[in-house]
């Protein structure tokens, strides 16, 4: 305890605290007499300069987040001597070394008298160190005043040299040559100098309790997007709830932003404002390089999110979280360059009367961006606002959450000749409507698409292990299925009906769906029908059929289907038939490896001979039609059984 | 296959009402299919059945009708009374086939060009003249001219003859 108190004090002793105006004094001996007069360690001192800087600097009110900004700015002081207080020092000390050694400082002093956030000033200085971005806002607000502070300092202590060398300017030059390299030199060893000369400028240290500006101003940039990103209070206990109870089941997640078009304007504004302050340092081809907003609130978010939810980020996951970031001040920032643009155009139609000009009448923000890409920063500056206008309010979001579709697979079989594939207005249910019934509720999905591998007509059964399909389930909000879930829905669907079976229900891949998708042209369907004909017939008869190999069909359109499909003759190929003598008018074929496609049965009754050969044809003499068909079996062998 | 015109069509017939003298009526089918295409051809009754025939000429813009995509466009557009083809029998004599339904042509049957006798030996069936898709769908009576089988063949004195009916199969079990 001893050595801890010993420590502070001497810690105390080398922090001097500055007063409340130490950039605008120019007499340096007023600043260094100043702070010896108050003590840190009185609450009294600190207390009122609190409210003589909050009074100074609260231009812009925020009529919203007043009390908050009280409590902001109770917690932002700093106890002197305390663990916090040093530690505070010691990180902006190793910020502002590790990070700002090559930066432009004036950009810093601009930015921040025009009301730009410490994360937006970082980002215009193009770092994209993301641990610095990760900094609670409170350290960031100190680090621009550390680093401003120090800035000044340094200046102050130039202008006291200057000042002693015109004194001794009769002097000896050597010493002239020394001083110079004393200012390049780091503050502590001019610390060791100010020590041998007595004269020489005294170098103030830090005050975090000080602060020239508080935070109560909203980032004329990001529109207080990127300023409240990691502020429990303002921003991100709300958020961590909503992510939290979005009710969704999911593997990893990634987050989208929409961030307003005022931000990107604004962001424009603002290096055309630098560009003109330091036409040395920026240029308009400089204005590309910069931190995206949105990407500078993904690497605060994306840990914290992992650290709190346990959340695994993905960029692209399945789930997505959908910030929509909204701020109603600004809406109509963009209107002047539609202003612009519509000026441009009266003026290309009158010398180009003739051609068709597409005209970007809606407001979205792809055609903004596209007018800002056209617009000129002479024509920006005179019809906007450089630098961007304060603000008054801040943004607003909505967060909304969507899931990928799953895809559910399955085979079905269907005994019954008066139920359809798929619900149509006739018939009051449907291969689909029987299977489908719960998926929507069991997923809790949006919608869900039914798709199969091919299909048979309402009187046609579907036998053998099953015709392939899957259920594409839109938006779900539970996706975490085991093999007993499965079975409990087969046995739900099986026990419900006769006239239908599911067998092999599974999640499969996006990228499988393409398996019963793609198969359309390449399976192969044995099939099974019972035909009658015109004329009586011997067994030997049925040779003729039986002896065929590899019949290659034309098929015109059947006039069944022509109100829906084109006309046109299709090629399709049956490589084998199995006829089965029954009574003199009937006979039972069975049709082997039809391509797919194939229309059955007009390659039996021969739709008034516009499917040649036909089976009538076949017989020769000979009217045949078709009484029943059942599919035996798709040859596509998907999904695979269920272990 | 009279089977299946009953089980897919709703058969009526375009009457011939210009005609003269009753025992030559140029009466022409129209089958209606489920999905309301039309199939038409020469009816029972049309004397052409009884000649023989020796040409079958479709109007150029017939044979040259062609229709793209599942709309189907580009058809040859249809009058009920557009003449589609002339027959001429072997002794001279010509009847003009007509559309029988304001529409779009589809499809005429090109068989018949190769093979006139088509017509006569299967004139219900292969031997259509054409596929029409009717501009009136829904009310099909109110295509003019137009009468129903039965009308038709109390009309024409002829005795209704109709195929074998087979019992629908709606049970769960094996046959």
């Amino acid at each position: 305890m001893e050595n801890e108190a010993t420590t502070t004090t001497t810690i105390v002793n080398e922090i001097t605290p500055p007063t409340t105006e130490p950039i605008t004094t120019t007499e340096p001996t007023t600043t260094t007499t100043e702070p010896i007069t108050t003590t840190t360690t009185e609450p009294i001192t600190t207390t009122t300069k609190t409210t003589t800087t909050t009074t100074t600097t609260n231009k812009f009110k925020i009529p919203d987040n007043n009390e908050e900004l009280i409590k902001f700015a109770t917690e932002q002081r700093f106890e002197a001597g305390t663990i916090d207080y040093r530690n505070l020092l010691f990180r902006l000390e190793s910020l502002e070394s590790r990070l700002f050694k090559n930066v432009h400082f004036p950009t810093i002093v601009q930015l921040h008298s025009i009301n730009v956030c410490p994360r937006c000033i970082f980002r215009f200085l193009n770092i994209k160190e993301l641990s610095i971005y990760q900094e609670s806002y409170n350290t960031l607000s100190h680090l621009i005043q550390f680093i401003m502070f120090n800035q000044k300092q340094k200046d102050l202590q130039i202008q006291h040299k200057e000042k002693l060398e015109k004194q001794k300017l009769d002097e000896n030059k050597i010493e002239i040559e020394e001083a110079e390299e004393k200012e390049k030199e780091k503050e502590k060893e001019i610390e060791i100098e100010k020590e041998k000369e007595g004269e020489e400028y005294e170098i103030l240290k830090y005050d975090p309790n000080f602060n020239e500006k508080w935070n109560n101003f909203v980032c004329c940039c990001c529109l207080g997007i990127l300023q409240d990103t990691n502020n429990k209070e303002l921003f991100l206990d709300d958020f961590i709830v909503k992510m939290k109870s979005s009710g969704y089941e999911f593997q990893n997640y990634s987050l989208a932003l929409s961030i307003p078009m005022s931000a990107i304007i604004r962001e424009q504004s603002i290096w055309y404002y630098l560009i003109d302050c330091f036409p040395n340092v920026y240029n308009e081809k400089k204005s590309k390089e910069i931190v995206e907003i949105k990407e500078g609130v993904k690497w605060v978010l994306g840990p914290i999110i992992s650290r709190q939810l346990f959340f695994q980020f993905k960029p692209s996951s399945d789930f997505r979280g959908n910030m929509q970031f909204n701020h109603e001040e600004t809406k109509d920032d963009h209107q002047f360059l539609t202003t612009i643009e519509a000026g441009k155009r009266g003026n290309k139609r009158q010398k180009l009367s003739t051609k068709r000009i597409k005209i970007p009448t809606s407001d979205s923000s792809t055609s903004i961006a596209e007018i800002l890409g056209k617009t000129t920063k002479k024509e920006f500056c005179l019809n906007g606002s450089v630098p961007p206008t304060p603000l008054q309010t801040k943004y607003s979001y909505d967060l909304s959450f969507r899931h990928e579709p799953v895809f559910l697979a399955g085979k079905y079989n269907k005994y019954v000749r008066d139920l359809s594939q798929t619900p149509w207005e006739y018939d009051d249910s449907s291969v689909q409507d029987i299977i489908c019934k719960d998926i929507k509720d069991i997923f809790k999905a949006e919608t869900i698409v039914f798709t199969t591998s091919g299909r048979e007509d309402i009187d046609v059964r579907m036998l053998g292990e099953g015709r392939p399909f899957y259920i594409e389930i839109i938006n779900p909000h539970k996706i975490f299925f085991k093999n007993q879930d499965y079975e409990k829905l087969e046995s739900s669907i099986n026990d419900s009906t006769k006239k239908i079976k599911v067998s092999n229900l599974q999640l499969i891949t996006k990228k499988e769906t393409t398996i019963i998708k793609d198969s359309g042209g390449t399976k192969q369907k044995n099939y099974r029908c019972i035909i009658w004909t015109s004329r009586t017939l011997q067994p030997s008869d049925l040779d003729t059929l039986n002896n065929l190999k590899d019949i290659e069909l034309k098929q015109n359109t059947p006039i069944r289907v022509l109100h829906r499909r084109s006309l046109m003759i299709r090629n399709k190929k049956i490589s084998k038939l199995q006829a089965t003598f029954i009574s003199p008018h009937f006979f039972m074929l069975d049709i082997i490896d039809a391509q797919a496609g194939t229309y059955i049965k007009e390659f039996v009754h021969g739709d008034l001979s516009r499917t040649l050969p036909n089976i009538g044809q076949l017989l020769g003499n000979c009217e045949a039609d078709i009484l029943q068909l059942d599919v035996l079996n798709v040859d596509l062998n998907f999904p695979a059984k269920r272990k | 296959m009279r089977t299946l015109i009953e089980r897919y069509y709703t058969q009526y017939y375009f009457i011939d009402t210009t005609s003269t003298d009753a025992n030559i009526t140029e009466d022409q089918y129209v089958n209606q299919h489920t999905n309301d295409l039309a199939v038409i051809g020469v009816a029972p009754s049309h004397p052409v059945l009884q000649q023989e025939i020796s040409k079958i000429e479709f109007r150029e813009n017939a044979v040259n009708n062609e229709v793209s995509g599942v709309r189907k466009t580009g058809g040859f557009k249809l009058q009920s009374n557009t003449i589609l083809c002339v027959i001429t029998c072997s002794n001279g004599k010509e009847y003009f086939l007509r559309s029988c339904l304001k529409g779009k042509l589809l499809e005429i049957n090109k068989e018949l060009i190769n093979n006139p006798s088509l017509l006569k030996t299967n004139h219900a069936t292969s031997g259509y003249l054409a596929i029409i898709e009717p501009m009136i769908k829904d009310k099909f009576m109110e295509n003019p001219g137009l009468i129903k089988f039965e009308e038709y063949h109390t009309l024409r004195n002829i005795p209704i003859q109709k195929g074998p009916v087979f019992l629908k199969d709606n049970t769960n079990g094996e046959d």
